[in-house]
């Protein structure tokens, strides 16, 4: 069952319009809520004046800071360097507003349409403060302090130090210096935010959110202090996702503020976050710039880093702190010996959306600067770009390898994996040296044709746990439950083939139930690739201690010694006589469950090549092969990798060739509309050919790694890598994304002004 | 992203909608409402009465041939534009450009009528109008009058048209034997805004090129005519080095395109000029107006 493609369970739910969103979820009384946002980047609320927005026929309430809580902020649910909680955010804005788009305030209405007549109503004073709109602004010495009593809008400088770099640089044969920039990005998800609000019956109950994902338990502990109420009294009920891709399911503002509204008007509020809000409120991400330099031997090993990382994380420190691009500088090095390494990570804050994670953070911006920098590397010993990956991979026989670096405050030990056999296969699919000669042919004919490689590696299973529950049903189907948090892309199957296997039973009778903090008690989520490695081994460890409770049952029933109980498929045996865990549960509850406590990160080796063509008259680029892998450990079901790896190279392309969040310089978002911030369409993605290796990993008991974010982090390096082989000739550098036509063409033109002198 | 609370009318009859027109100030006509639900749902767009074209039908629905002429009804939409064969014979060049508007939910959806008073720099079927050198009919309380293409688009969303007033139909000379016709754009995704855009008709006889007209969208801030290129081809025998010369021109010469958050001004005048050369390539097939690109 572990291994095979079974199809999707509850496909044909979805399939067929049986989904169950949060904007499907009616509650009796429904009201809906709208948001009042700051319309400047960076300004002192002077005052704010509900009265007539309040007196609009169809408004209920209008919620401002003085309806919420001092205590509602919005706190980091990660470690982060000492200081950093000087930079959280408050729900509303109290008295400054550091980003266009902050709440100000939260209307509810008989419906949306009232709400958004009534924003119009409110009259709030602003008192413009200078912006600070880019890390370059806000470190000036003269810039304007985000915060008051603090001494810089740096955060906190991260320190991650192996080795020693001077010695390496000191008479190195090859020396390349190079500054990158990654854009600012986010989800984007088909499915914006939202949240259904039921406040509690006045003859008791909870307070109940629904559209709630990701991580719900943590939710429920940040949330329940602030509303002053128990944790029993408080229940978080995931319903269907239509994406998550890290962003969705932290704890933003509108969390807090739509069940206070709900609470102070006694009746349930839903507030779905429209697409315009989406992009301004929801997490950006990714925005960094790399001074880098590398020194290499002459033989094309890498003697050693050194870098200096400046991350623009918005205007607060949000929930997952500093971790993104931390963890992007820890696995900077990636799949490479790197003896020697120094970075400083330095975290600033601007006038701008605070950042967060997004499907593999941090790892996307370290490995589009490394596997740029192997390929100038390559360029200037005059290697081919494969072979001096070749002589940098780490080695079977040097696992564990300890890359030296911290983050999470965990140490990175890669504890098994086979990257060059990895990287081989890469290259053998992709038919390296025929594609090489192909290559050249078609050049002769006048096209452009660039090969691009990425090798790197990815955390997965992050900790620090995850609980799952199965209990046997009398008809002989089964009800599973689990911290765990299902947006998409196949929990379900992994957890039913999981239980399968173990029990000898079918995966189509498990009934994978959607995170719900009434069904379990304690529970993690997901996100960091974890769903299949802590939820799949908690249910593993679950179904053992269903059986072994079931073996003692059994043995009661049947009046034999345990020891003389068999089990398989469903039914224990002593002898001739039986019973089946369904008869079991008819007598009285049968249930187990088990927690999996992740105590190392599993890492995943990644490999992937691109081949593109580039017009350079105008600029476009045309994808033509894209192939990726990536050790899963142990593949629960191939079906879902190919998934995962199709639509991570789908997410990978619209990071690299579209997607960037663009402000003006007064703090303005410019992409604010899908037609500004430009997501891949089918014809941008060619077919994605996908592979995986299986190496047990050492971290867990079913050897699984995880999988969920490595289709699309290689991406940027590969075709940067792929364009600038096209016009190699030209000089082309490619040292920021997206790579977009016009980016494409200002790279000719800086070249050949650089191989030609200025004219 | 709601919109403001309006009032809806839904005339019968054109008359009725210009008289709404003439006694609701700030009336908005909505014909495919491609362009104007997302400026209301943003609230950009706050118009107090909206006056939905819906119903109008009649001659707003049709397309015929009026001696020299193809007549098409303002109501007539971009995908039927595509596929209508008196268009495909008569105004190929039309049937073309509306191939490039945006997505098929948005063809079918969005008007001929719309999109020319709506006037668009950047939209397909205005330039495509200017290359034809066609006609807009204009319905007021006082009657019809017909304004060129080239005096109809006065500026960014700017169309000649007074706030009682709405365009009925489009008169697009009918092709002749000797006439070529291009039709290119540059767009990061297919339906995305266009870099740039060139629509191109010309006749060949005898050999020379005669009645050039090569129309620029998203090059300015209406739909342009690319008069030095057109100058420097009339009259000309089609060879490679001209074209390309002309598509050269049009990109220094004709047009002045502002940058944006999607593309610098410089690399919108290259635009121009691949544009241009693609569309007389188009036009002229086996002439070679710039080698491969």
């Amino acid at each position: 069952m572990i291994g095979a493609s079974l199809p999707r369970l509850g496909a044909e739910r979805l399939t067929s319009g049986g989904g169950r969103f949060v904007a499907d979820v009616r509650v009796p009384g429904m009201l809906e809520a709208a948001v009042l946002r700051s319309p400047h980047a960076h300004a002192r609320l002077v005052s704010i004046d509900t009265a007539r927005a309040r007196a609009l026929p169809g408004v209920h309430a209008v919620l401002t800071a003085a309806d919420v809580p001092e205590t509602a902020i919005i706190p980091n649910r990660v470690p982060a360097p000492e200081g950093t909680a000087r930079y959280l955010q408050p729900a509303i804005v109290r008295t400054v507003a550091r980003y266009a788009g902050e709440p100000v305030a939260l209307v509810v209405a008989d419906d949306r349409y009232v709400a958004e007549d009534a924003l119009a109503l409110i009259e709030a004073r602003w008192e413009p403060l200078p912006a600070c709109v880019s890390v370059a602004a806000a470190l000036r010495p003269d810039a304007p302090r985000l915060f008051q009593g603090t001494d810089s809008n740096n955060v906190a400088t991260i320190r991650m130090r192996v080795g020693d770099t001077d010695a390496a640089f000191a008479d190195t044969p090859l020396l390349i210096r190079e500054r990158f920039q990654y854009p600012r990005q986010t989800g984007a998800a088909l499915e914006t935010r939202g949240l259904v609000a039921v406040p509690p019956d006045p003859a008791g109950g909870e307070l109940h959110l629904l559209g709630s994902t990701k991580c719900i338990h943590i939710n429920r502990a940040i949330l329940a202090p602030m509303f002053g109420i128990p944790l029993g009294a408080l229940r978080l009920t995931e319903v269907d996702v239509g994406g998550g891709f890290g962003v969705r399911g932290e704890l933003y503002p509108e969390d807090i503020l739509v069940p206070l509204a709900a609470m102070k008007v006694g009746r349930p509020v839903r507030w779905i976050e429209d697409r315009r809000e989406n992009l301004t409120a929801t997490n950006h991400a990714r925005q960094v710039e790399h001074e880098i330099e590398i020194a290499f031997e002459a033989d094309g090993r890498i003697r050693g880093i050194r870098d200096v990382i400046r991350a623009d994380i918005g205007a607060y420190v949000r929930t997952a702190a500093l971790v993104p691009a931390e963890f992007g500088a820890a696995l900077l090095p990636g799949p490479y010996r790197v003896p020697n390494y120094a970075c400083d990570l330095w975290s600033v804050v601007t006038n701008k959306t605070p950042a967060g994670t997004l499907r593999s953070p941090g790892r996307p911006e370290a490995n589009f600067v490394r596997e740029r920098l192997m390929d100038l590397g390559a360029a200037g010993l005059g290697l081919d770009p494969a072979e001096i990956r070749r002589r940098n991979l780490i080695r079977p026989e040097e696992m564990p390898y300890d890359c030296g670096t911290l983050s999470f405050g965990a140490t990175t030990v890669y504890d098994s994996g086979d990257f060059p056999a990895l990287f081989e296969e890469l290259l053998r699919r992709l038919d390296y040296d025929a594609a090489r000669r192909e290559q050249a042919a078609v050049r002769a004919r006048g096209i452009r044709r660039g090969l691009g490689l990425a090798v790197y590696v990815e955390k997965t299973g992050l900790g620090p746990f995850e609980t799952a529950q199965v209990e046997a049903r009398p008809d002989g189907r089964f009800t599973v439950d689990t911290g765990a948090s299902s947006m998409g892309p196949g929990l379900e199957n992994v957890l039913a083939q999981i239980l399968g296997d173990a029990l000898g039973i079918e995966a189509t009778r498990f009934d994978v139930r959607h995170a719900d903090t009434a069904a379990v008690e304690s529970g993690v989520g997901t996100y960091g690739s974890r769903g299949t490695v802590t939820a799949g081994n908690a249910a593993h460890l679950a179904a053992a201690k269903l059986v072994a409770e079931a073996r003692t049952r059994a043995a009661e029933r049947l009046g034999v010694p345990e020891t003389d109980v068999t089990y398989a498929a469903g039914v224990l045996a002593a002898g001739a006589r039986r019973v089946t865990l369904a008869e079991l549960a008819g007598e009285r509850r049968l249930a187990a469950g088990a927690s999996f406590n992740v105590s190392k990160i599993t890492y995943a080796g990644c490999a992937v090549g691109v081949v593109a063509d580039v017009d350079p008259a105008s600029g476009f680029v045309r994808l033509r092969r894209v192939v990726v892998g990536a050790d899963v450990g142990r593949a629960v079901n191939p079906a879902l990798i190919e998934g995962q790896f199709t639509g991570g190279v789908g997410f990978g392309i619209g990071n690299t060739m579209h997607e960037s969040l663009e402000y003006d310089e007064s703090g303005q978002l410019l992409s604010g509309t899908l037609v500004d911030y430009v997501l891949p369409l089918a014809e941008d993605v060619p077919p994605v050919e996908s592979f995986y290796q299986e190496i047990p990993a050492h971290t867990n008991p079913l050897g699984l790694r995880g999988l969920g974010e490595c289709g699309n982090p290689g991406l940027g390096g590969a075709i940067a890598n792929a364009v600038c082989d096209a016009l190699a000739d030209l000089g082309v550098e490619l040292t920021a994304l997206p790579i977009t036509p016009p980016r494409v063409r200002e790279a000719i033109r800086r070249a050949a002004v650089r191989t030609r002198g200025p004219s | 992203m709601k919109p403001a609370p309006f009032v809806y009318r839904r005339p019968a009859s054109v008359r009725e909608a210009l008289d709404l027109l003439a006694t609701t100030p700030d009336a908005k006509l909505l014909a495919g409402g491609q362009s104007l639900l997302p400026l209301l749902n943003l609230r950009l767009a706050t118009p107090p009465v909206i006056v939905d074209m819906g119903r109008l039908g009649g001659a707003l629905d049709e397309i015929r041939a009026d001696g020299g002429e193809l007549v098409i009804g303002a109501a007539v939409r971009t995908a039927r534009l595509e596929r209508d064969p008196l268009v495909r014979e008569h105004a190929p060049l039309l049937a073309v450009a509306a191939s490039h508007v945006g997505h098929p939910a948005i063809r079918n959806r969005g008007t001929l009528g719309g999109t020319v008073a709506h006037a668009d720099p950047a939209a397909e079927l205005p330039a495509a109008l200017r290359a034809l050198d066609a006609g807009i009919v204009v319905a007021g309380l006082g009657g019809e009058r017909r304004v060129a293409a080239d005096e109809f688009f006065l500026g960014p969303l700017t169309p000649a048209l007074g706030a009682a007033e709405m365009v009925t139909a489009v008169r697009v000379p009918v092709a002749r034997p000797e006439d070529r016709f291009g039709f290119a754009e540059l767009a990061r995704r297919a339906g995305d805004y266009a870099y740039a855009g060139a629509a191109v008709r010309l006749a060949l006889a005898g050999g020379v090129l005669r009645g050039v007209r090569i129309a620029l969208l998203a090059a300015g801030p209406t739909p342009l005519l690319a008069r030095v290129a057109m100058a420097a081809l009339e009259g000309q025998a089609p060879a490679g080095g001209r074209l390309a010369e002309a598509a050269m021109l049009a990109a220094e010469r004709d047009c002045d395109p502002a940058g944006d958050l999607h593309a610098s001004s410089q690399y919108r005048r290259e635009a121009v000029g691949l544009v241009t050369r693609r569309a007389l390539d188009e036009a002229l097939p086996g002439y070679a107006a710039g080698g491969p690109s």
